[in-house]
């Protein structure tokens, strides 16, 4: 509970924050337009990495000067290879919400050091290759590593997400980004016997907490509607 | 702004810090039969077994469990990947090394051998990416083979779900 008030307090006081901004820069000109966009990362790491697959098409649309709404979404497979579990988690998921840009722009320009707040929704199931009985008692000489696979299908994860991060222009319309987010389940149910060790759009989970980190890397086009 | 952003970082790099990859769940290991021997004419009472000798039958080394020793409770491991397991409880096991300590062909090993066999149903429960699974042997039950000379003369099992080794499992009366 406390976690929400954190991100909700946070949320109010970047609002009231904007507020202030508004009238004192009124008088420039604005671009608004859709930047759509591809986290990068993602794709150089389907490329480099063995059992690694993911796609994601981000989007923001600028609403107020300050304000966008922003969304994700993609899919994600990945296999984990621990001592007494390999397992591949695939599925989809997508995340909106709404972000605030920090930066004070030149005219014409949407360059974007933003904080921003998510709602995500993922769902995936996990094929558990191989796992291991752990016995350290050797007596019975027994292999312990188990290679039937077991599936764990209709998973959902919910959560909420705090994001930072920039987002340059590098030329005409293009930009480059890079973002960190921080998460916290709302939802997270566990398998029968087993655990969400990684969930597709959040990441990694820790053993016993709620938190879980990510980090994007974007690049995005800009598509100008109007000017104010 | 500045301050939140600091925030958000520093809590960003504290909680990428993981866990190490390493099993510290305690009881995450499969656990052992625990068998506590009692005398069979006061069965409150716990009776040690002279110089008890433990082998698994069909156990690919073919070696005895531990030396053997007088005790009064033994914790055995039982098979993950097969549903029964039986042991050869030898009591007052002697072994004749025949006058040469240094050769052992000739050793004679004198002791009375019964049988015991386990049956019982596997169950694997998850325990953590570290430690993976664990063996939950349940409806476990045990059978003795009788002979001539039978030293095992009853058994009673206490909890037939073997999760930890806490307590015995099963009592054998002598």
């Amino acid at each position: 509970m406390r976690t929400y008030i954190f991100f909700i307090s946070l949320f109010i006081s970047l609002v009231t924050y904007a507020q202030e901004e508004e009238i004192k820069d009124s008088t420039k000109t604005h671009k608004f337009g859709l930047r759509i966009g591809t986290d990068i990362s993602k794709l150089v790491k389907t490329v480099v990495i063995k059992d690694y697959t993911a796609f994601e098409i981000n989007a923001d649309y600028t609403f107020l000067k300050k304000y966008s709404f922003a969304g994700e979404f993609g899919n994600e497979k990945r296999t984990i290879d621990e001592t007494q579990v390999n397992f591949t988690t695939e599925g989809s998921y997508f995340k909106v919400g709404i972000d605030y840009n920090a930066y004070e722009n030149w005219l014409d320009m949407e360059n974007a050091i933003f904080v921003g707040l998510r709602y995500g929704l993922s769902t995936y199931k996990h094929t558990l290759n191989s796992h291991g009985i752990l016995n350290t008692d050797p007596y019975w000489e027994e292999n312990n590593l188990i290679s039937t696979p077991i599936t764990y299908d209709n998973l959902t994860t919910h959560w909420l997400e705090l994001i930072i991060g920039i987002k340059a222009e590098i030329f005409n319309n293009c930009y480059l980004g890079i973002n960190a987010q921080l998460k916290n389940f709302v939802g997270n149910k566990q398998p029968n016997n087993f655990a969400n060790l990684y969930i597709p759009g959040f990441g990694k989970t820790v053993e016993d907490s709620k938190w879980g980190i990510g980090f994007g890397y974007t690049i995005s086009y800009f598509i100008p509607f109007y000017k104010k | 702004m500045k301050k939140t952003i600091t925030i958000l970082v520093f809590l960003l790099l504290t909680i990428s810090c993981e866990k190490d990859d390493i099993c510290t769940t305690p009881n995450a290991d499969t656990s052992h039969l625990v068998i506590r021997f009692y005398d069979q004419l006061d069965q409150e009472t716990p009776k040690t077994v002279n110089n008890l000798l433990i082998v698994g039958v069909d156990n690919p080394l073919d070696v005895s469990y531990v030396a053997e020793s007088t005790r009064d409770s033994i914790a055995i491991p039982l098979r993950i990947l097969e549903e029964n397991t039986s042991y050869k409880l030898i009591k007052d096991y002697v072994v004749d090394d025949n006058g040469t300590p240094d050769d052992i062909i000739d050793d004679t090993a004198t002791g009375n051998e019964d049988i015991i066999i386990l049956n019982y149903e596997n169950e694997e429960l998850f325990i953590s990416k570290a430690c993976g699974f664990k063996n939950i042997f349940n409806d476990v039950n045990i059978a003795f083979t009788v002979d001539a000379d039978n030293w095992i003369l009853n058994t009673t099992v206490i909890n037939n779900k073997i999760e930890n080794e806490n307590n015995a499992h099963i009592h054998i009366f002598h």
